[in-house]
């Protein structure tokens, strides 16, 4: 290989993914990357090493950010895109991990703006449009690593901050702080207050964690129509239960419980 | 790799092979250690009173009987998205071998152990609960 070929490489790789600093924020230390495939993606690459402590990768911009399933998740600069490696995490506080973030998601957006952010289970983050129709501003991808000894857990976090312009295929659909209120906010002090709040939930007991999340979820008492495993089905939804599933009253007054499927307003 | 290394004015003399993928074995003087890799990558040690039948398997399959349980549980409850291995097939310490949907987390459940998967508890898109059995290992 030429070192003219080696330098058309590096430059092509670094174009793609570029490290710039690391710092530390309220114990965690911060790998920034202005540029990014996808913050998950490196976060599983790095969870391998052997991490004694909170590490967050943080970027400006991802262009193969996703959701579930692998769904694109939008994610030019001036949004904030980071996630977080937690290594040697309890079982308890693994299975409520959506639940925790949301609730911190929530409680930043609504200290840092006037936005009176809900969440829809189980990990969507909207702002209410003309008091019916909601719009999405945040998401949270967790993805777990569980062995018997050893569990990674990988929260991923996308918020529209100061995203000015949305696609025509999304504008219906996402919003952004600037959006909603004509005001930028710093990306950095976001970052901080969403730690300060996720610390504190980790430290309380699932059934607080629990009625915390409902004070701010939205399905709650609706009627609903929920997909689960490719059947629809007509219900009202009833509570949570402590381990984070949804329960669900169906039109013969039978309560079930679902761990895993999609819910719409009906 | 041979090589000599001195401890406290004694002198052992040791040889490192990888005798399988992620399977090595280090000689000291003429005790046999074997390592595997974990998921981070990390060598583990493999139990001693394997060594045995690590020796008499020649060119064969090499799977030692670690110590760990035959069975891979679930410790969260969620809906089977993809298997990710079959039975016959081996499994090293750390691989992922079922990934679980739960309330939109993605559970990668990996194999604490080194085996052959036996059987296959479980199907994709069923639901199972926390502590059942998803596969079981020879």
């Amino acid at each position: 290989m030429t070192p003219i070929r080696k330098r058309k490489n590096w430059s092509e790789k670094k174009e793609k993914e570029t490290f710039r600093s690391q710092f530390i924020l309220r114990g965690a230390r911060i790998l920034f990357y202005p540029k990014i495939n996808s913050t998950n993606l490196k976060a599983k690459e790095i969870a391998k090493n052997n991490l004694s402590g909170w590490t967050i990768i943080l970027a400006d911009s991802q262009n193969k950010g996703y959701g579930k399933g692998k769904r694109f998740w939008f994610s030019p600069s001036g949004g904030l895109y980071f996630s977080l490696i937690l290594p040697k995490i309890s079982l308890r506080n693994l299975r409520l991990l959506t639940f925790i973030t949301a609730v911190a998601l929530v409680k930043t957006i609504r200290k840092i703006t006037s936005l009176g952010a809900v969440i829809k289970w189980p990990n969507d983050i909207l702002i209410v449009q003309d008091g019916v129709s909601f719009k999405k501003i945040a998401g949270i991808l967790v993805e777990n690593i569980i062995g018997k000894k050893s569990r990674i857990s990988i929260v991923g976090i996308g918020i529209n901050t100061n995203i000015k312009n949305f696609p025509n295929y999304l504008s219906s659909k996402a919003t952004s702080v600037v959006r909603e209120t004509g005001k930028e906010v710093n990306n950095r002090s976001f970052l901080n207050s969403f730690l300060k709040f996720f610390k504190d939930s980790l430290k309380k007991s699932n059934e607080e964690i629990v009625e915390e999340y409902k004070r701010y979820e939205i399905l709650i008492g609706r009627s609903v129509k929920a997909t689960i495993q490719k059947k629809i089905i007509s219900a009202r939804v009833w509570d949570f239960d402590k381990e984070g599933a949804i329960m669900i009253k169906l039109k013969g007054g039978q309560i079930i419980k679902v761990l895993e499927g999609s819910l719409e307003i009906s | 790799m041979k090589t000599k290394i001195f401890l406290k004015d004694k002198s052992y003399n040791i040889e490192i092979s990888e005798i399988k993928e992620n399977l090595f074995k280090v000689r000291v003087e003429n005790e046999d250690y074997f390592f595997s890799k974990d998921e981070f990558d990390k060598l583990v040690l493999i139990e001693r009173r394997d060594y045995p039948s690590l020796e008499s398997l020649k060119g064969g399959e090499i799977i030692p009987n670690l110590p760990q349980e035959k069975e891979i549980k679930t410790p969260i409850a969620g809906v089977v998205s993809k298997i990710h291995i079959k039975e016959g097939e081996t499994v090293r310490a750390g691989q992922v071998v079922v990934t679980l949907v739960a309330m939109k987390m993605e559970n990668e459940i990996t194999s604490e152990s080194y085996g052959k998967v036996k059987r296959v508890e479980i199907k994709e898109n069923q639901f199972v609960n926390s502590g059942e059995k998803l596969i079981t290992l020879e």
